[in-house]
């Protein structure tokens, strides 16, 4: 049964996002970009990577799993490359660092290739790589965390659902934006369902005794695309990514070191490439909206009117949701006046 | 009906592969290159990228689109990146050079990232991504073609079905990677299965009017591997590849541009040759190492890696599983057993294979 959604202005929303993360004593600047980079993704409609995860994040504060005040460091740097140490910084914080100095190196040798140890959630992967798109170049990122996700073959968790994101610039379109976990889904829309009292299809999760569930509630393996290829790619984005920066995240609940408590701990590529360098910018954003027209333009599939090239739902959205406000289930609600009780803060006008 | 085969060892199918194409008139080394890859494939079971590749090559060669002789150059280069000019070159001469240099760059500053513009069919991705993983490097490679895959949404072709592969070292497990293309099969696979005679299960491809089919004959674009991911992915590589140095290859044939036929030529098409459904196969290709040394200790990263394998294949099996294999480990099988033993070939490639070494007088290995 699905519950009713109100509708709250971005601007709003994201002050009000902003104002519970300095009351959880993240310095202003830091809760400004965590706040920006939730309410992006509700303004794609990628709710999941919302401003949902609020009071998981506030409950990762407390437990210690989220850092507002971290000392982060860049422990090796090479032209190209550098390793980031995050010390639980909050994702958007040290990501958005990250991406910014790997596009300092991209300017200057073509490529810059990041890796980022022990950061929090990042939110929406998308946001990283469009940082990259703004400043005319292809931009890059991945992140694996521990096992949620069966491998082929098994039946438990076993890799993570690690996503990729990609993005290039446009010239009349928008920049192209592909987000995707390795997963059939990703992990928060199970959050989602959550939040919005409805049941999954089949083919998404495994309970824990390994059988296929359509009750999000009771889901504790996510189930690879493509069986073995996102469970292959899963795997190797793990090996050029953690075990670069000698900090599996994988094999210690594999070996069953560590167990597997939800905790959201990331390690993440990433990286961008300087389209300069290499072509002609204004050529190449050409190239990029002659490509996407010529897709569009393809007969279509029986049952689709309209051929969406990569991120091209997410601007629809945003364009929508920017001007008529975002839309949020009553169980985010409930859980947004909780948070706005605890810290004494005025709700966005709405809610 | 699946046909019988017949075995032949790895080495005399090697010298003969390196002779048909030093009479196609590749140089000497660069024709073993070629053997060796295409070899590769056939002792690891990835038959599709194997020597039945062989008479599609020759036709090629025939109708001017594979270069033996190309003039290959660097044409841009910084401390972390490179793009090469293949003009035409088979893709296994190319790529290897490629990523040679690659390796090079990372052993200098972290990463080596290389295009390659302009080459042809480079066989199994899994060879490239595995040398650099034989140097103790992460190895990353993907392709990107002409239309030959219907974008998710679509009826017709409209991006290449361009493969992924990475490859990473291990210390007792040899080497992990994948290689997997971003259709539901890699198209080797259909060619397979018209050398074999049997049918293709629904949900592989399409025909040229953009229906469902299961005759492999028939089979002319392929189908995204999950929809939109395997679509999307596809499309973010012609981006990151093909776009990247100015060389797109969907946009002219979606634009209605590119469809050229194919040049002509005197001599009749090869048999066996499994003529492509796109008029000029030519491709794109990044090429990318990363060099572990740089970044932590190669040893422990070996280790971790045996680990993370070890407690994968510890996990309770699926319905229907009795091991957890992990990517490459099928493979790394049949190689061994393909090394000793020889390696099986169906019919239908022994045939073409006995036309190409009449067409050009060569003895073929024993027990063809």
């Amino acid at each position: 049964m699905v519950q009713s959604e109100v509708r709250v202005a971005w601007g709003p929303l994201k002050e009000f996002t902003k104002e519970v993360f300095v009351r959880a004593g993240v310095p202003p600047k830091d809760a400004e970009t965590e706040a920006e980079v939730l309410v992006w993704a509700n303004l794609r409609g990628v709710d999941s990577h919302g401003v949902l995860q609020i009071p998981f994040y506030l409950q990762e504060v407390e437990g210690g799993y989220m850092n507002p005040k971290p000392n982060i460091q860049i422990l090796k740097e090479t032209p190209a490359t550098l390793v980031v140490e995050a010390e639980l910084a909050f994702g958007p914080v040290v990501t958005t660092f990250t991406m910014n100095r790997v596009m300092e190196k991209a300017k200057e040798v073509g490529i810059g290739w990041a890796f980022i140890r022990n950061t929090s959630h990042q939110g929406a992967m998308g946001y990283y790589p469009h940082m990259a798109a703004k400043e005319d170049m292809a931009g890059i990122a991945f992140v694996c965390t521990p096992p949620g996700m069966a491998p082929y073959g098994a039946r438990v968790a076993g890799v993570d659902n690690s996503p990729i994101a990609i993005a290039v610039p446009a010239k009349r379109h928008r920049p192209l934006i592909l987000d995707m976990a390795t997963s059939v889904v990703a992990g928060g829309k199970i959050k989602l369902a959550i939040d919005r009292g409805v049941s999954i299809p089949e083919g998404w999760a495994l309970d824990k005794d390994g059988k296929p569930t359509t009750d999000p509630r009771q889901v504790a393996a996510l189930l690879p695309f493509g069986g073995p290829k996102g469970s292959g790619l899963a795997l190797m984005l793990e090996c050029i990514s953690s075990l670069m920066v000698d900090n599996p995240l994988l094999e210690p609940v594999l070996l069953g070191i560590k167990k597997s408590e939800g905790h959201q701990i990331q390690n993440s590529v990433m990286a961008a490439i300087d389209i300069g360098t290499f072509t002609d910018v204004e050529s190449y954003k050409e190239h990029i909206d002659n490509l996407i027209d010529g897709l569009k333009a393809l007969p279509k599939a029986e049952g689709f009117n309209e051929i969406f090239v990569p991120g091209e739902p997410e601007w629809r959205n945003f364009d929508d949701r920017s001007r008529n406000g975002i839309p949020l289930p009553e169980g985010t609600v409930l859980k947004l006046r909780s948070v706005a009780e605890r810290f004494s803060i005025k709700l966005p006008p709405g809610l | 009906m699946a046909q019988s085969e017949i075995k032949v060892t790895w080495e005399s199918l090697q010298a003969f592969t390196k002779e048909v194409f030093v009479q196609v008139g590749m140089s000497p080394e660069d024709a073993e290159t070629e053997a060796s890859v295409l070899i590769w494939a056939n002792l690891r079971g990835v038959d599709s990228h194997g020597v039945l590749r062989i008479p599609w090559y020759v036709g090629n060669v025939d109708k001017g689109i594979m270069n033996p002789k190309p003039n290959i150059k660097v044409i841009q280069e910084t401390p972390a990146t490179l793009v090469i000019e293949a003009d035409h070159a088979f893709g296994p001469v190319v790529t290897v050079f490629a990523m040679e240099r690659v390796m090079e760059k990372a052993r200098e500053v972290g990463i080596g990232w290389g295009f390659i513009c302009n080459h042809t069919h480079q066989g199994a991705m899994g060879y490239y991504s595995q040398m650099a993983a034989k140097q103790d490097m992460a190895g990353i490679v993907f392709v990107c073609s002409p239309p030959n895959m219907t974008p998710f949404g679509a009826r017709a072709a409209g991006t290449g079905n361009n493969p992924i592969t990475i490859a990473v070292p291990a210390k007792r497990y040899r080497v992990m990677f994948l290689d997997m293309a971003t259709s539901v099969v890699a198209r080797g696979k259909i060619w397979l299965a018209v050398d074999k005679g049997v049918p293709i299960p629904e949900g592989w491809a399409l025909d040229k009017d953009g229906n469902p089919t299961t005759d492999p004959s028939q089979a002319a674009i392929f189908l995204p591997t999950s929809g939109a991911k395997g679509s999307g992915l596809a499309i973010m590589f012609e981006c990151l590849g093909s776009v990247m140095t100015g060389n797109p290859l969907l946009e002219p044939v979606l634009l209605g541009k590119g469809t050229e036929p194919p040049p002509q030529t005197k001599k009749p098409e090869v048999k066996g040759s499994h003529p492509d459904h796109v008029a000029r196969p030519i491709q794109n290709s990044v090429v990318a190492a990363i060099d572990i040394g740089t970044f932590t200790d190669v040893e422990a990263y070996k280790e971790h890696i045996d680990n993370l394998i070890d407690g994968l294949k510890a996990l309770p099996k699926a319905e229907g599983f009795s091991e957890i294999l992990v990517p490459g480990e099928p493979e790394e099988r049949t190689f061994d057993d393909r090394f000793q033993n020889g390696i099986p070939l169906p019919e239908g490639t022994i045939r073409n294979l006995r036309s190409i070494a009449e067409r050009f007088g060569i003895e073929l290995p024993p027990g063809l």
